[in-house]
């Protein structure tokens, strides 16, 4: 099957495992154990898709482009209305869209928001998404919304608290829900279990869906020492509701998840492997740094199409194993950094930058224009 | 709190109280959270504190490259980047009158004092006119308020809700007397902003990095809206503004002319001879959105 040749209506998910590799190939949403996809988790395959950024706002609506549907970060659109929410009506006429959160702050101290989800759920109502996801983080404490997606411990006292919510979470929302495992920099010693065993956990106890970011599997396991086919390897594939994809920046010591810049020659790997055991899964393309063409972005998801695809044949072989090579001299990084220095390069992660004050939102005509006319 | 002692909270000194309030390894998970927000908040990093470096070790278990004490201050460089970021997105015209080291100690000293209250990141911005009113002690210190008061009317009107223009031709047939008791509604997506100073137009010459010069007080009565799809700022007559103010609380228009004259008994006058053109051009401008009468 060639790249071209895909799109959504080419994938009907096969009833039965495909048998010939040495692992067992699992397709439609069995996993290895062959369990069934819950069927309050069934979801439509849409396809490649990518992040919906203004820049591309003219390009998508002037040339209608093959894409399996479009993505936007909920918070951008949860407010009273708006011009924000007025285009994102109009696209959603036009394309699948999903909704996908940074700010529920399942795992943080203080129970979830209702007025929160009152909002989000008044947007689920408006834009009808197949799913909604947010992310395995906690975003804040007290008063104080740092804006970022910080690790969770992994114990049995936080599979209970994130569990618990995701189940209400779901009730509330009324449309599958799914949890993101998140690039992170920081491991804590009270941690009793891996983080795919933390996720795994999570899910199946609150009969909830994954939103399974392969770039984040590589960032974490690069950051963290682990074996990120390990990761792929343990997850429940019967409950990714849709995979994320993106590119990252590796500083040396550690890997930041910029979203920027071309996908990885080992992620595309790690994602091939990962439909190769899941079936098709949605996946959606993260650029949301040093935006490039539309052109650029329809050239990627093409490429991710690829893989897609290979990862769907009957004869893709499993991926044994992956090594992750640290560039040499990197040590001097943190050698500095030791000696308090502050890197000259401020990186900026993940989607809160697209997130942030709905900031290419407003390049979309935000400019205040004079009033030229009879004074009033 | 001065600015000083805060920016002064924010050294090494602090770092200290920091590390002396680590929770210890047995603690709950939501302590260390609460700790870690702290610490991420704080504008210094962890690893110039030797006992804020050890607290750090407790809790978290670093990595073959990154100290416990450098993996949370990813996260510390992160939020102050993020954050700082947004306020210069949303307040391009006050950092530029600023000037960088002006900006860089003035947004420290407000992230410092203020958490980020909301969920959602644009809102941060809202606290700062009122954080200028109260820390800022400059020369410039009211028209910084303004200029803030006026970045902050813009992403207000961005998101506040559409609603369609009402339209006045069905109003035509109306007697003067009928048309004093009409309610009106101004639209969400307007804000009006009573200024001492001639900010708009500083403020696009300072967007364009134009040489311009500090304007001088004076008062400016100014709606900001969104019309068409775009934003929109009108200089209007002190009358026309305090008109449209009255009409916003929910004054019908006989109540609310009365209110304008109470400010300033020649804007009778102007009112007078002003009126019908004014609902003419809020008719135009879309400043109405509907109106109610208890007519039968």
């Amino acid at each position: 099957m060639s790249a071209s040749s895909l799109s959504p209506s080419t994938f009907e998910r096969p009833a039965v495992q495909v048998p010939g590799s040495g692992e067992g190939r699992n397709v439609a949403g069995l996993n290895s154990a062959g369990s069934q996809r819950p069927a309050h988790l069934e979801v439509p395959f849409l396809g490649v898709g990518a992040g919906l950024r203004v820049p591309h706002y003219r390009d998508v609506l002037t040339q209608q482009p093959k894409m399996g549907f479009f993505e936007v970060i909920s918070e951008n659109f949860m407010g009273a209305g708006g011009k924000p929410l007025k285009h994102l009506k109009m696209f959603a006429e036009r394309f699948p869209m999903i909704l996908h959160g940074v700010s529920l702050n399942i795992g943080g101290p203080e129970e979830l928001n209702l007025e929160y989800l009152k909002a989000l759920k008044q947007l689920v109502r408006e834009v009808e998404p197949a799913w909604v996801s947010d992310h395995f983080c906690w975003s804040g404490s007290g008063n104080a919304h740092l804006h970022d997606l910080l690790p969770l411990a992994y114990t049995d006292e936080v599979v209970e608290r994130v569990a618990k919510r995701a189940r209400i979470v779901q009730d509330i929302l009324e449309v599958p829900f799914g949890l993101e495992n998140t690039s992170s920099y920081l491991t804590y010693q009270r941690s009793t279990m891996t983080e795919w065993e933390f996720v795994s956990r999570v899910v199946e106890e609150a009969d909830c869906g994954l939103m399974f970011d392969v770039n984040n599997v590589y960032v974490s396991a690069y950051n963290h020492g682990f074996d990120p086919l390990q990761f792929i390897k343990s997850i429940p594939v019967e409950r990714i509701l849709q995979i994320h994809i993106a590119g990252h920046t590796n500083y040396g010591d550690y890997i930041i998840d910029t979203h920027v810049g071309p996908l990885s020659d080992p992620v595309l790997k790690l994602y091939r492997e990962t439909i190769r055991r899941a079936g098709p899964i949605s996946t959606l393309l993260e650029w949301d740094d040093q935006i490039p063409e539309f052109s650029r972005l329809e050239h990627e998801v093409a490429r991710i199409e690829t893989f897609l695809a290979q990862g769907l044949a009957a004869n893709c072989p499993p991926l044994e194993s992956m090594t992750l090579s640290v560039p040499k001299g990197s040590s001097r990084q943190l050698i500095s950094t030791e000696n308090g220095q502050e890197s000259e390069q401020l990186e900026q992660s993940t989607q809160w930058r697209q997130a942030s004050a709905q900031s290419n939102l407003r390049d979309f005509g935000l400019s205040p224009h004079e009033e030229r006319e009879e004074r009033l | 709190m001065t600015e000083e002692q805060i920016l002064s909270a924010t050294s090494d000194g602090d770092s200290q109280l920091l590390a002396q309030a680590a929770p210890p390894p047995t603690c709950s998970y939501t302590e260390l959270q609460l700790w870690m927000t702290a610490v991420i908040r704080h504008a210094r990093g962890p690893q110039r504190n030797a006992l804020l470096s050890a607290a750090a070790a407790e809790h978290f278990t670093g990595s073959p490259r990154l100290s416990p004490a450098a993996q949370i201050n990813l996260y510390r460089r992160q939020f102050w980047l993020r954050h700082t970021s947004s306020l210069i997105e949303d307040f391009p015209g006050l950092t530029t009158h600023l000037g960088q080291a002006r900006w860089e100690k003035f947004s420290e000293l407000f992230l410092t004092k203020v958490a980020p209250d909301s969920r959602f990141l644009g809102s941060l911005g809202r606290l700062l006119p009122e954080f200028i009113e109260e820390h800022m002690q400059t020369p410039d210190q009211a028209l910084c308020v303004d200029l803030a008061q006026l970045e902050w009317s813009y992403q207000q009107i961005f998101d506040a809700s559409d609603r369609l223009p009402f339209d006045f031709s069905s109003l035509a047939s109306l007697r003067e007397e009928q048309w004093l008791t009409l309610k009106f509604e101004v639209n969400p997506a307007l804000r009006l902003l009573q200024l001492r100073y001639p900010l708009t137009q500083y403020r696009r010459a300072l967007l364009k990095q134009e040489e311009v010069a500090v304007p001088e007080a004076s008062e400016r009565f100014v709606i900001v809206y969104r019309r068409a799809e775009r934003l929109w700022d009108k200089e209007v007559s002190a009358p026309c503004f305090f008109l449209l103010q009255a009409l916003k609380s929910g004054l019908n228009l006989a109540e609310a002319c009365e209110k304008v004259v109470s400010f300033d008994a020649t804007f009778e006058q102007i009112l007078e001879t002003e009126l019908a053109r004014y609902f003419e051009a809020f008719g135009r401008l879309e400043w109405i959105t509907n109106v109610t009468t208890n007519i039968t």
